[in-house]
């Protein structure tokens, strides 16, 4: 574990997801489509080669099933390391980071959003991968998913006439959202991430037990408020260093000019 | 499962022990939720998102 740690604490992270994102879609070994993708990245992608986790999911409630394999993969993976595949592999998070990074360039205006609707990610989970496709029989937040159309919808409209021939207003729809999310990505820190993504919800709780953790040392922070600044969920780390937002980026342990926040792998 | 207030008024596990046993006990929990999932074949997804558009 301390080799991974030291890997977290010295790893370009903006490297890793430009990468992971290129692995995830690099159109080879399509017999990995068994293993759920570990972050939001389109199973209906012409190159992924994993299985969308969220969709996986309500194939299963639409089949009534419990899905026992994909929530095994899940929740081991939460416990080992909490949401760190949110921080270091999601291609949507890293498009995140990246659009709200235009911010500081054109010099945008930052539009902060109250975590009071943090609870609004568990809602998209047990709502729309939950209780909608279990009573429709239709995956409906795959079908309304941003990160379909991204990695997907249009990539597959542009290119394939008869499917275009196909779109209607299920497809506008799909866009609209797209743009909505794009335009608020420009102004708020990880917008899908900390207000919508079911796959970061079921990763959420495993935060506060996960193995991976920060630690703060309470005797050296100044609250400076460093830890702020640089975590791009908008952390108050000092406040709250097991925060159920929390995607182990490592940006607030690099950053603190005090180093009193701590990465530890018991 | 003991918690503290944080400023923010969120909670966090304070007691190391707890935590500790409760990282144990989710992760067989997950590993045998993993052997249960395969030995019902559950590894091989059939469904394809056809719905996107």
């Amino acid at each position: 574990m301390s080799r991974f740690v030291m890997f977290l604490l010295t790893a370009k992270r903006r490297w890793v997801q430009a990468l992971s994102f290129l692995v995830m879609n690099s159109f080879v070994l399509q017999s990995l489509k068994a293993i759920p993708c570990l972050g939001m990245n389109c199973y209906a992608c012409p190159g992924a080669i994993f299985a969308c986790p969220i969709g996986t999911l309500q194939h299963f409630a639409i089949i009534r099933q419990v899905p026992f394999y994909t929530l095994g993969v899940l929740s081991l993976t939460g416990i080992l390391v909490g949401r760190l595949a949110c921080g270091w592999l999601c291609p949507f998070g890293w498009l995140q980071e990246l659009v709200y990074g235009l911010r500081r360039r054109f010099r945008l205006p930052s539009w902060p959003v109250s975590e009071r609707f943090g609870w609004l990610r568990y809602a998209f989970l047990v709502v729309l991968v939950g209780i909608v496709p279990l009573w429709t029989l239709e995956p409906w937040f795959s079908k309304l998913c941003p990160v379909g159309t991204v990695e997907a919808g249009i990539p597959l409209i542009l290119t394939n006439a008869e499917l275009r021939a196909q779109a209607g207003w299920l497809f506008v729809l799909k866009v609209a959202i797209l743009l909505g999310f794009l335009v608020w990505m420009a102004g708020t820190k990880r917008p899908f991430c900390r207000f919508v993504c079911p796959l970061g919800a079921i990763w959420s709780p495993f935060n506060r037990l996960s193995t991976l953790r920060l630690a703060v040392d309470e005797a050296s922070c100044r609250q400076c408020n460093t830890c702020y600044s640089v975590c791009p969920v908008g952390i108050t780390v000092h406040e709250d260093p097991d925060s159920t937002r929390c995607i182990r980026c490592m940006e607030c342990v690099k950053a603190c000019p005090e180093a009193a926040i701590r990465l530890l792998g018991e | 499962m003991a918690t503290r207030e944080t400023p923010t008024g969120a909670s966090t596990t304070a007691d190391p022990k707890t935590r500790l046993l409760a990282n144990r006990v989710l992760f067989v929990i997950a590993l045998v939720a993993i052997v249960l999932g395969v030995a019902l074949g559950q590894t091989f997804i059939t469904w394809l998102n056809a719905t996107l558009l």
